[in-house]
Formats: C-alpha cells, structure tokens, sequence
C-alpha cells in the first residue's frame, strides 16, 4: 500500500474514533444533566447511589409477604399484555391477598405501581438474555460504586476517592464472581419489582436532602436525607417488593413541590402553577397505585394549598385541574376495563376467595379476548355488573354507575376516617402498642399462630421518633416560659385581650409553613384510616405509617433550635452513628452467640435498646429546644439512635429474615456462613 | 498530566462491562455461574389432565408439639395423555388456620396415555396447635409441563381436626 493511502486511512479512522468519543461524550453529558436535574445536585447524588449501594447488600430474590404474589403475577399479566391474571408465576394459586375476582377473571392491583415496574422488568429479560443475570447484577453494583465515589470525589475535590472507589468496585466485583448461584428461574418480575422500590427508597432520602437544603441549609439537608435513607423504615422496606417506598417517595415529593411553590428561589421554567400542577399530577398518577393512600394525599393538600397559594386564578386552576385528571387518566381507564366502573379500583373488588372453586380451571384455559366480559357479577355488591356489556352506549353507563357508586364510596371512604377517630378515643391503648412498644402484644392479634410475630412498634422501628415527640412538648413549655416572662415583665398592666388575640392568630399562622401543615394533616389522616386496624400480626416496622417516618425526621431537622444544633455537631452525629453501626452490630451478634438468644429474642433486645435510646433522645430534645442545654448529648444521642435504627434494618436484612438467595453473591456467602456459626452455637 | 484516578475508573468499568458481557450466551465458552438445572431440563413434557379426585375429607390428628397426623382419602390425577417426556405433578394443601402449607412433588414419566397417577402424601405434616375442629383447607394441583409452571385445579376441601386422643 503506498504511504498516502495509509496515511488516509489512519486519518478516516482517527476521525471515527473522534467522532464516536464526541457521540459519547454529548450522551454523557445529557445523562448527567438529566440525573443532576433528578437529583438536585451532587450531593443528592451521592446519597441516591450511596443508598442504592446499601439497600442492594440486602437484597434477596424472594417474596416476604403474601399479597405480593398477586402484584407480581400482575406485573407478568400486564407483560403479557392483559390486565387479567391469566397464569400463576408465583404463590399456591389465585388465591391469595391482593387478587380479585371479577366477572369470570382474575385481577390483581396497584397497576401503577405494575406500569412503573414494567421497563425495568423488560430491562432485566434483556440483561438476562445477553449476560448471565447474577453477573450483570454484581456488575452494576461495582459501577454504582464508581459512579458514588466519582461523586464523592468531585464534591471533595479529590481524585483519590476516585481511584479507591474504582479499586474497590472492580476487587468486590471479581469477589462476586466467585462460584456465584444463577438467579433462581422466573423471578425477574420480582427482582424489578424490587428495583422500583429501591429507587423510590433512594429517592426519598434526596427530596428530603432537597426539601430540607432549600428549607434549612445544605448542611441540615445531608443530615436529613442520609437518616431517612439508611435509618428509617423506609431502608428497611427498600429492598422488598411493595408499595411502601413508592408512597413515602410521592408523599415526600409532593411536600417538596408545594415548598418549592411557596418560596420565591425558584428556577425560570418552574412558575408556582407549574410545580402546583406537578403535585397535584403526582397525586393522581399515585391513585392508580393506591387509591386510599392518594385520597389522604389530595385532601389535605386541596384544604392547604389552594388557600395559601400565591394565586388561584381561573387559569391556575384550569392548570392544576387539569393536570389532575389527566393524571387519574390511567386510573380510570383501567378500573373501567375491570369492573367497567372508572372509579372503582380493584381494591374495592370482591376478593378471589369469591370465585367459584373451578374458577382456576377456567381461567388458566381461557384464551384471551379483550377486556372483561359477561355480567355476571358474581357478588360483588354489584361491582362491576356494568361491564362492557348491555344495551346503549357503553361509556354512558359506564359513567353512571360510576356517579351511582360514588355516594356509597364516599361513605365508605370518610367512615375509614371517622372510625380512625372513633377506635383511638374508645382504645387509647392501641396508640400505645402500635406507636411505642409492641412486644408480646402481637400474639393476641393472631390466635391460629404459635410463632412470635416480628412486629416493631413506631418507637422501636425509628428511635428519633422520640426527638420529634419532644418538639410539641418543647413548644408547650417554651410557651409557657415566655408567658411567665412577660407576666413578669408586665405586671400590673391592664391586659388587652384584643392585642392578646392578634397575638396568638399571628401566632399560630406562623406556627407551620404550608409544607408541614400538608405533612402533618396528611400523617393524621394515615394514622386515622390505619389505626383501627393496628397492630397486625406480623406488621414489622408498622408497614402501613412507612411515610410517617421521614416526616418525623423532616419536622426535626426542620425545627431552629434542633436543626441549627444538628448542623453545628454534624462531625459528633455521623461519628455516633459510626461507632453505634460498626461496633453495635458485631457486638449485638456476639451477644446473640454468648447468651444464645434465638430471633424472638434478638428481637426483643433491639427493640428495648431502641425504646430506651428513644426514650433519652426524648428528654434530650426538650433540653436542647427550651433551655438550650446538652447540645453535645443531644447530638450523640442522635447518632446512636440512628445507628440503632440501621443496625435494626442490617441485621433484619443480613441475619433474620432469609427469604430468597442474596443478589450479590459476596453478601450470601457472608450471610450464609454468619447463620451457619449461630446454628451451631445454639445446637 | 495523566488523570490515574480517571484511568483506573474508566479500567474498572470496563472490566465490569467486558467479563458481565462474556458471561452471556454471546461469547457463550465463559460461564461464572454453576451449572443451572432448568425446569425444562427435569420436565419437558406437556399434560392432558382429565380429572382429579381431591380428598373429600381429610383429618389431622395432633402428634405431639407442632405435627399433625395426615389421613385422608386417595389424591388421583388422570391423564388423559403426556406427550414429549416427563412432568412435575405437585399436589398442595394450604389449612390458613393451622398454618400448614405442605406441598409434595412427583415427576410422571412420559410419554404415556390414559394414566392415573396417586399421590404420595406425607404421614406428618408440621402444623400449629389449634382447637380441635372443622377447618377449611385448600387443595391444589399444579404441572410443570415444558418448563412452565401450571396450576391445574383448587378445591376447597373439609379438614377435621383432632386432639389425637381417638
């Protein structure tokens, strides 16, 4: 070849290689634009991956709680391309909670929840086909890794964490390929499932990074977005498949909104009808997971935000309306296509258990034809006798018996409100089970069952509940504090009852902000509709309130004198929270092996320490907010109680509760062989 | 001024991409994984069932702490016909009040025409300690056929429980 032409040549192919570096790299940087616009900042993504990588240590393919096998024989329905459950993937049979039986089929629930799990399952069958699926999961992990300290090292401005975090990504990576077992056959609607709800968990802790960043300072929103991520329920409900991180994400985005509507730093494109459209889309699009949950959300927020809006013209509220219903759209339509009744979701369906014993039979061989079918009914209460079925024009009397149920809804919906009230006041105890200390009550809750439940109350789940139990009392005492002062200072002074009143309206208007008047309506009304219902055999962590614990943790961060603390020892809390995590836990295991304390009994042991560290924070906390005394032990107890809270969730994840193979081969050799030395210490 | 940082990122992601992508079928001589036993591999035949004879009753007999003694009428399956190898007949029964959850596993050979098959169920079964009494229990029967898992059929089925005394 003469010269020229290899020179040409070699000049063609630099030219491609730069060209698909520059490819490569305008992908990159929309990629990092679209995270950092998700994330908020660096920061926010820090603590996104750095609680992805944590929950990913406890990740096990299996089902923990029974109503799940319907959402994820939902999630392989709807992959199949029908909403009716039409195979059994996983559990003994159609019958199981969570299923519904109408007109003649299966439906299961929380299609939304369904939807948003679907790329990610397709992105899965996709990995699996092209990579063995274990190693591609080990995989990612390592590159959260590099992506984390790629972050971290930014943000500290050193590339030695860059390179520790690249060494340690691709050494645990070549740990993981160590002999690891295949992913167990099937359980990729699982795994995505869990996926979703891992990021949702992530993404909890940056919004309450973001909130508390804008509401505070950077400082106080690290604070805050590390405790709800790792030391809070909400770490442990990310790495199982339910709905649980899902609701605590959208609560804590659509407070973030109606902050970010409220303040007047808000970036060009986002006007406050915009973000106030945004929240109010949020809230339809959460109905189509769990109808209850987004009523509890709409209302207070319709009660709080339309009055404090800084505009409620007609065109704002065409916005924001509109922006509603058309996030109920997928709501809607798919009750329609159920129970031909657009707002009727499943959850108020007949269960399976209704369906005729050779219902299965049917169904399996039934050969798919569009949407439900027939009449029939079948003791629903005349749900969904509609259909898509009889005379005149279909959605007409779709609309109509939709309009015909409301009445009987609404009361139903409102009554679960009202007996909320009603079981608190008539049985103040169970506020006591199901918010403080719970051990050895379960057991009367489940009479066929010799087993303990593991049933953590609010208090023992989370121990900085006791810090934000303190605030009101700190409120009240301080109150009475300036109250005497000013009598003091006042004596003998006529007393102006009409300057007294305006006092107190301007004081209680400024009492909360919008933001925590939405949280803390929202978190009662929770609490209202769950109460009657608490405690449950097995309710671990007390499931159903998972969206109260951020809110605690916000309302701490939130308050002046305990935030402004918090910010101030920041070194003292996360070197608690260390010292409580990486010495507490091995010690807490040495101790289970010394005095052969079974599970019931490890239990036990975390949920009295956490009681106590509870406890102390408590007194701590009106210490710090009133007299302003005990800052540093304010701090530590902190630490230790958010380190209590996660040393609860590694041991739960690592030790306690096996369901399934772990995902990252390192963590089931590791598991497997810690189970394996206590077995034979208790034999 | 070389980025080493940089370099050993960029190194380490592509070690991650490159061996997670030999892992797959694509290169298909790399395997990191043991062996995997597919269920197509144990059961790839496919069923025709004709009927199924659940237990019209059944009786647990309490058997000392936390097991019941298991009698009950025959469990049938008759296939009309098994095409193409072997199936997994599991036959389970589910007692929500006893907590018991017991399934057994058989594999039917193939191929093979109108034959019944009767399951094998255990003697003892683990169960939690309830008042004697009438329970409902349900019984089902599911198919691994080419691979897949079936339901075939549930029925709800009388359980008679017994302090073991009798």
């Amino acid at each position: 070849m003469a010269p020229a032409e290899n020179r040409l040549g070699k000049e063609e192919s630099s030219g491609a290689i730069a060209g698909l570096a520059g490819v490569t790299g305008a992908a990159r940087r929309h990629l990092d634009r679209l995270f950092l616009w998700f994330v908020g900042d660096r920061t926010g993504g820090a603590l996104f991956l750095g609680a992805l990588l944590v929950y990913a240590l406890g990740w096990q393919a299996g089902i923990v709680i029974v109503d799940t096998y319907a959402v994820a024989n939902g999630l392989v329905a709807v992959a199949d391309g029908h909403l009716f459950v039409e195979r059994v993937a996983f559990g003994p049979g159609f019958d199981t909670p969570g299923m519904h039986y109408v007109n003649g089929r299966f439906y299961a629930r929380n299609y939304g929840q369904i939807v948003a799990a679907l790329p990610l399952y397709w992105f899965l069958e996709g990995l699996d086909a092209v990579t063995e699926l274990r190693v591609a999961i080990a995989g990612l992990w390592s590159l959260c890794l590099v992506a984390f300290a790629g972050t971290l090292a930014s943000l500290r401005d050193d590339r030695r964490v860059l390179a520790a975090g690249a060494l340690v990504g691709a050494a645990v990576f070549l740990a993981n390929l160590w002999a690891p077992t295949p992913v167990p056959d099937g359980t990729t609607p699982i795994l995505a499932l869990q996926i979703l709800s891992m990021l949702a968990a992530a993404l909890c802790g940056v919004v309450t990074y973001r909130l508390l960043r804008r509401a505070r300072t950077r400082r106080v929103g690290v604070l805050g977005g590390a405790l709800v991520a790792v030391a809070t329920p909400v770490a442990y409900w990310a790495a199982i498949p339910k709905r649980h991180t899902l609701s605590t994400a959208v609560v804590l985005a659509v407070a973030y909104l109606l902050y970010r509507s409220r303040t007047a730093d808000r970036a060009t494109p986002y006007d406050p009808t915009t973000l106030r459209a945004g929240m109010y889309a949020l809230v339809g699009l959460f109905a189509w997971v769990h109808a209850p949950i987004a009523l509890t959300l709409c209302l207070p927020l319709a009660l709080i935000d339309v009055p404090t809006a800084p505009s409620n013209t007609p065109r704002d509220l065409a916005v924001v309306g509109t922006a509603f219903l058309v996030a109920l759209i997928p709501f809607f339509l798919t009750n329609y296509l159920i129970s031909g009744n657009p707002v009727e979701a499943p959850r108020l369906l007949p269960d399976a258990g209704t369906a005729p014993a050779d219902a299965t039979v049917s169904a399996g061989g039934a050969t798919s034809s569009g949407p439900t079918s027939g009449g029939a009914g079948g003791g629903g209460g005349g749900a969904g006798a509609t259909g898509e079925t009889g005379p005149g024009i279909p959605f007409v009397s779709a609309l109509l018996a939709a309009v015909s149920s409301l009445t009987p809804m609404l009361d139903r919906v409102f009554g679960v409100y009202v007996d909320g009230a009603l079981s608190v006041v008539a049985e103040p105890g169970r506020l006591y089970r199901v918010g403080f200390v719970s051990t050895g009550e379960v057991r009367q809750t489940a009479p066929g069952s010799i087993e303990r439940a593991a049933s953590f109350s609010m208090l023992e789940s989370l121990p900085l509940l006791g810090a934000a139990l303190a605030l009101p009392v700190a409120f009240v005492l301080a109150g009475i504090g300036n109250r005497v002062r000013s009598r003091d200072s006042s004596a003998g002074a006529a007393v102006e009852w009409r300057a007294t009143l305006d006092r107190v309206r301007r004081r209680i208007g400024g009492l909360f902000t919008p933001t925590e008047a939405f949280l803390l309506a929202f978190s009662a009304l929770l609490a209202l509709v769950y109460l009657p219902r608490l405690p449950t055999h097995g309710q671990m962590t007390v499931r159903y309130l998972t969206p109260l614990y951020p809110v605690a943790v916000y309302l701490v961060c939130q308050h002046e004198q305990v935030g402004t603390v918090l910010a101030n020892r920041l070194r003292t809390v996360a070197y608690a929270f260390e010292s409580t995590v990486l010495l507490g836990v091995p010690t807490f295991v040495a101790a289970m092996l010394w005095f052969e304390l079974g599970g019931a009994g490890g239990f036990d042991v975390v949920a009295g320490v956490a009681v106590a560290v509870g406890i102390a924070l408590f007194a701590s906390t009106v210490l710090v907010a009133t007299v302003k005394g005990g800052e540093r032990l304010f701090a530590v107890l902190v630490g230790v109680a958010a380190g209590t809270a996660t040393g609860f969730v590694l041991l739960s994840q690592l030790i306690f509760f096996h369901y399934g193979i772990h995902l990252l081969p390192v963590v089931q050799v590791l598991t497997e062989t810690i189970r394996t030395v206590l077995v034979r210490m208790a034999v | 001024m070389t980025d080493r940082a940089g370099l050993l990122a960029r190194g380490a992601v592509a070690l991650v991409l490159l061996v997670t992508v030999a892992s797959g079928p694509i290169l298909g001589s790399v395997s990191f994984t043991e062996q995997r036993v597919t269920a197509m591999d144990v059961a790839p035949g496919n069923a025709t069932v004709d009927s199924i004879d659940f237990p019209s009753n059944v009786t647990l007999a309490l058997d000392g702490d936390g097991r019941y003694r298991y009698s009950g009428t025959p469990i049938r399956v008759s296939f009309e016909r098994i095409a193409g190898g072997d199936v997994q007949l599991t036959y389970g029964l589910l007692v929500p009040a006893l907590n018991v959850s017991q399934s057994v596993t058989q594999i039917v050979s193939g191929p093979t025409t109108d034959e019944t098959v009767t399951v094998e169920y255990y003697s003892y079964v683990p169960g939690n300690r309830a008042t004697p009494g009438r329970y409902e229990a349900t019984a089902y029967v599911s198919l691994i056929e080419e691979g897949e898992n079936e339901l075939v059929a549930r029925q709800t089925v009388p359980v008679e429980v017994t302090n073991g005394t009798r």
